[in-house]
């Protein structure tokens, strides 16, 4: 989420070639957030695909036009949290399928331990610690994108790295 | 910790990849859900105009005829159902806010549950458990009937988060329902207001004494909460526009931010005027422990008062 792009740039490209224009400067970045909110390389991009259909019908009414990866990166986690509690209650009406495996199975190293134990945070911890440690947003900014006060933010973000600390070994 | 979760999270980001191009696909997925967005909207358009015409014609013929709300819900769950022709076209009214919000939508639904699909949503407590867990985030509640007319097709329901430490409207929501699709057996379920459940009568305030949020003018967003959930609390608030919008995700209306309660009151400007196309306010009272309940309602177009009435 870190290209910027001029809108009075793109305002002279045809909208299909603006939506891929936009494609090719965000959605790699969008991809990767999506990627480390949901833990899964498909659903990120479903989630980034989605999005960009969102947008399209959307952008010409943006108030903000520059601040496309703005409202990209919102509506990216907003698409995430919505597949978390999709699954959420498919798994509450589906108990036969409670019992599932792991679709990956636990790596041994630790940072990939460290990675397994992000992934398994209620996903709104996992999501305040990657706005703020990957995307280096500031608490306001990361609750403007959760759409939560930043109280709320500072105590996701500070339980998150409470139960990795506590999960990893001590040196 | 810090730098070593940092570094993590840059190699495992550096592993996802997307073809460079905009799928072919995507673009087409984009260009028809504008097309459809589009017909829609030029179909309300359609629709109205019709309804106002109709409207005025009825009144002119006769004075004394009054069209208001359907009569209040008296029934009880055990009552008989005695199925309903399906409403002609012209009478086709889409209040609903969740989970469809518009008649496309709704239609299609009711077919894929005609078909064995899904079948909750002719419970209008299942259905109701499920907007509390999907809007709400509240996974654990209690629902339970206030009032059913089946015939008629609607209902309230009062939806509890079990747990709570009292029941001055925490964690609490009553859900005016409606069958929108098809009345009688079999007929989907619809949420189609929200208001916070007191017993005691009260109620999300907004009649600040401002001019009320109408589409297409300058606003300010205000009120006052019942002062058993002010304390502590934040409201989040959302404007929809159209009538395609999901309620779970606040942050993508176009109109959305989180106000700071002082007291019992909040307050915030809107930035230049409410979208004409506004359709829906959405509010949600937060503590630290989540949503405690929440509000919607679709807007009026007239200049009439927001303020949800008392239950």
């Amino acid at each position: 989420m870190r290209a910027e792009a001029g809108w009075s740039e793109l305002e002279r490209v045809s909208e299909s070639g603006r939506l891929g224009e936009l494609y090719r400067m965000h959605a790699g970045d969008a991809a990767r957030l999506a990627y480390l909110v949901t833990g899964d390389r498909a659903l990120a991009e479903d989630i980034v695909q989605e999005a960009f259909v969102r947008m399209f019908g959307r952008f010409r009414d943006l108030r903000n036009p520059d601040a496309f990866d703005v409202y990209l990166r919102r509506t990216v986690v907003n698409l995430a949290r919505s597949h978390h509690r999709r699954k959420k209650v498919e798994r509450k009406h589906a108990p036969a399928l409670a019992g599932e495996p792991a679709t990956e199975p636990p790596d041994l190293g630790e940072r990939d331990r460290l990675w397994t134990v992000l992934q398994s945070l209620p996903e709104r911890q996992r999501t305040a610690i990657v706005l703020r440690f990957y995307e280096d947003l500031s608490e306001v900014s990361t609750a403007e994108v959760m759409g939560c006060p930043v109280g709320t933010v500072k105590s996701l973000v500070s339980r998150g790295l409470e139960r990795l600390r506590a999960t990893l070994p001590r040196e | 910790m810090e730098p070593d979760l940092k570094e993590l999270l840059h190699r495992k980001a550096d592993d996802m990849h997307l073809p460079p191009d905009l799928p072919p696909v995507t673009l087409r997925r984009a260009r028809r859900r504008r097309g459809w967005s589009a017909a829609f909207a030029s179909m309300t358009a359609v629709l109205f105009v019709a309804g106002t015409i109709t409207g005025v014609q009825l009144m002119t013929r006769s004075s004394g005829t009054t069209i208001g709300q359907s009569p209040a819900p008296t029934g009880t769950p055990d009552e008989p159902t005695t199925p309903e022709p399906a409403p002609a076209d012209s009478e086709f009214a889409v209040p609903a806010v969740w989970p469809e919000t518009n008649r496309a939508d709704i239609e299609s639904e009711q077919q894929r549950v005609n078909t064995g699909a899904d079948r909750w949503r002719t419970d209008p407590l299942a259905t109701a458990s499920h907007f509390a867990n999907d809007v709400a985030g509240w996974n654990d509640v209690a629902v339970d009937i206030a009032s059913l007319d089946p015939i008629v097709g609607s209902a309230v329901v009062d939806v509890v988060k079990r747990n709570q430490v009292d029941t001055e409207g925490f964690g609490a929501l009553t859900l005016d329902m409606a069958r929108v699709a098809r009345s009688g057996a079999g007929g989907i379920w619809s949420v189609v207001t929200v208001a916070p459940y007191s017993p005691n009568g009260q109620h999300i305030d907004l009649s600040c004494g401002t001019d009320p949020l109408v589409p297409g003018r300058p606003a300010t967003l205000c009120g006052a909460l019942p002062p058993a959930l002010a304390n502590h609390a934040s409201v989040r608030y959302a404007i929809f526009d159209g009538d395609r919008f999901d309620l779970a995700s606040f942050g993508d209306a176009p109109v959305h931010g989180t106000m700071l309660v002082e007291h019992d009151r909040f307050h915030t400007s809107i930035i230049g005027q409410v979208d004409a196309n506004a359709s829906v306010l959405a509010l949600e009272v937060l503590h630290s422990s989540g949503v405690v309940t929440a509000m919607v309602q679709r807007l009026r177009r007239s200049g009439a008062s927001q303020a949800p009435a008392p239950r």
